[in-house]
């Protein structure tokens, strides 16, 4: 069961990363093409929010993958000087404070995106649906939930593995 | 509780969270997020979860950080490096300690283009430690010479630091890159002198290199170009009004991404590693802003900021001692934390009190930024030091830490520059701004 979380995570975290370098990329051009056209005395309408949701669409999609290779920037000054145990210990806390709180973000951005739809929410300039952006920013966190719970896993592991090697 | 204390209380269980080793931008959530559900409501605290992540992730000014970290990427992988290392070899290389300052000059060079400290650092240590060590350099000046170098990626713009502040204080991006030129031109100099000195006295510390004809060095020159070519295009670009902050990233990245195609450097395998390296960052910093405008937040409703700012003036103190008050603690928080992570949670708390003092804000950010940046080689976590010692596992970590410890003499000093004289860090503003 463990193994499988882990791997899923692995595969929805990597995929994400994935789409996260395609939209990256995505922004990088569109942006450059509208500074080719607006030279051209045909500026694109809508730039900064396709600019903007693009940037998010990055972000949101690298937050999990980010966790994976633990690069969240953490401080590891005090931590260190404690026991095995005792750190694995706070890493379950930790991990399960984290965990809690990114299911609650990715569980409220997920029922503001509804809102937005149910609203019939447009944008300002382009006057196009907004809500399936933020339905995707809601997924990138809660694929940051599920890396941090896979964590919280290990940390979980690293507990009874410390107290044989204590025994 | 009054409003004051709940914010005492809030930074202190937002330090508790860090020092149980939470990530910092989870942490300022967290704290954020509970400080604004005591001081105003769940209902609110919820209401920000969901729109404050959306509006700050999604905002036009975040999205410069992207772009400007993959300028720095591809330009890192498309060998740019290399070339201003060699030019930089020919022009300083015959100077007593000469591969030391080729490091200096030619970080100062990647600088130009790349935003951040340990990306400079790590990409001079992979050229230049195998260098220095070829010619017996001393290894706690070799090293201690690559971190500091590595220090001037934040401190010459483009700089992700500076962006951060910018976005955190709405100050103008383009006004704090402008203000950074000369400070980071100077530093540049101070740290040149600092190694050519060290082995005027000691040569032993790292031997002159062999004397290069005028025509070499002139030929050499071409490999600046394509830096001098990015960095003229971005700060160019966005000084004349043709860019926003965001278009300069974006024309920086897309300039990059052309140099490594055509000097066919930028291969496949090193494309998709620049994009993902990229996202992470990206992530990872974008991330801490959206806690840190959480906790800001936070912060704000209980009014600590302007408490702690007007209790600062009704001392009735000189306003150096304040302001010396102040950098001990940055410099403090530096040494203890990432400087990054340090910088993001205390913008909100000290920059009114700078403000409050009267001092210019541009000129306040500078010295913030010089001050933090100096947390990057002091221990125990000086993140360029940690990082110059994976790329040489023998050297041990306190002799990188003496190493560098010699190069800090020129921060203090073009710190003192900049704060006996602020033009150094204003006139370049003031006369281009004024001018366009």
């Amino acid at each position: 069961m463990v193994y499988f979380l882990k791997r899923f995570n692995s595969i929805l975290n990597r995929s994400l990363a994935f789409m996260a370098c395609c939209c990256l990329l995505v922004l990088m051009f569109v942006t450059v093409g509208e500074m080719v056209l607006r030279v051209f005395g045909t500026p694109m309408a809508g730039i900064v929010e396709v600019v903007g949701w693009l940037a998010a669409a990055t972000t949101a999609f690298a937050l999990g993958y980010t966790q994976l290779y633990k690069g969240h920037v953490a401080i590891s000054l005090l931590t260190d000087r404690f026991s095995p145990r005792l750190q694995a210990i706070l890493g379950v806390a930790v991990n399960l404070i984290s965990t809690a709180l990114f299911t609650a973000t990715a569980w409220y951005i997920f029922k503001y995106a509804g809102s937005l739809r149910e609203a019939g929410s447009l944008s300002e300039t382009m006057k196009v649906i907004v809500y399936p952006w933020v339905y995707l920013v809601s997924l990138g966190c809660a694929g940051l939930a599920l890396a941090v719970f896979a964590d919280l896993l290990d940390s979980c592991s690293q507990i009874f593995t410390s107290s044989k090697s204590e025994g | 509780m009054d409003p004051t204390m709940s914010a005492i209380v809030g930074l202190v269980f937002l330090f508790t969270l860090m020092a149980l080793r939470m990530p910092v931008s989870f942490a300022m959530f967290l704290a954020g997020v509970l400080g604004i559900a005591y001081m105003i409501s769940t209902g609110a605290a919820i209401h920000m979860l969901s729109t404050n992540v959306w509006g700050q992730i999604s905002s036009y000014s975040l999205s410069v950080i992207p772009l400007f970290v993959l300028m720095g990427q591809l330009a890192f992988h498309s060998g740019i490096t290399e070339r201003l290392y060699g030019a930089a070899y020919k022009w300083v290389g015959r100077l007593p300690g000469g591969l030391a300052a080729t490091t200096i000059l030619s970080s100062a060079g990647f600088a130009a283009i790349c935003g951040s400290n340990s990306a400079t650092s790590a990409t001079m240590g992979t050229i230049a430690l195998p260098e220095m060590e070829r010619y017996r350099y001393d290894p706690s000046f070799s090293t201690g010479s690559v971190a500091i170098g590595g220090t001037l990626g934040v401190v010459i713009p483009p700089s992700v630091l500076l962006i951060i502040i910018a976005v955190q204080t709405k100050q103008s991006i383009t006004q704090l890159f402008l203000a950074n030129i000369i400070p980071g031109i100077m530093l540049t100099g101070l740290l040149l002198i600092t190694a050519v000195m060290l082995c005027i006295r000691n040569p032993k510390l790292g031997p002159p290199g062999p004397k290069t004809p005028m025509r070499e060095k002139l030929i050499a020159l071409t490999g600046v170009i394509e830096a001098l070519l990015l960095f003229l295009l971005v700060i160019g670009g966005m000084y004349a009004g043709w860019f926003t902050p965001t278009e300069a990233g974006a024309a920086g990245s897309f300039g990059a991404l052309t140099i490594g195609l055509a000097r066919r450097k930028l291969s496949k395998d090193k494309f998709i590693r620049a994009l993902t390296e990229t996202t992470r960052i990206s992530a990872m910093v974008v991330f801490m802003i959206t806690g840190a405008v959480m906790f800001g937040r936070f912060l704000t409703i209980t009014r600590l900021p302007f408490e702690l700012a007007e209790w600062a003036i009704s001392l009735h103190l000189p306003n150096l001692l304040i302001l010396m008050v102040v950098f001990s603690i940055y410099l403090v928080g530096g040494c203890l934390m990432d400087g990054l992570g340090f910088l993001v949670v205390t913008i909100p708390i000290f920059f009114p009190l700078g403000e409050a003092l009267g001092y210019d804000p541009i000129w306040f950010t500078v010295m913030i930024t010089l001050v933090t940046t100096m947390g990057a080689v002091t221990p125990p976590v000086g993140v360029n030091v940690y990082i110059v010692k994976g790329l040489c596992p023998d050297v041990p970590i306190q002799t990188i830490f003496r190493g560098v410890s010699v190069f800090l003499i020129s921060y203090v000093v073009c710190l003192a520059l900049i704060f006996v004289f602020p033009k150094i860090a204003l006139y370049l503003v003031h006369a281009l701004m004024q001018a366009y």
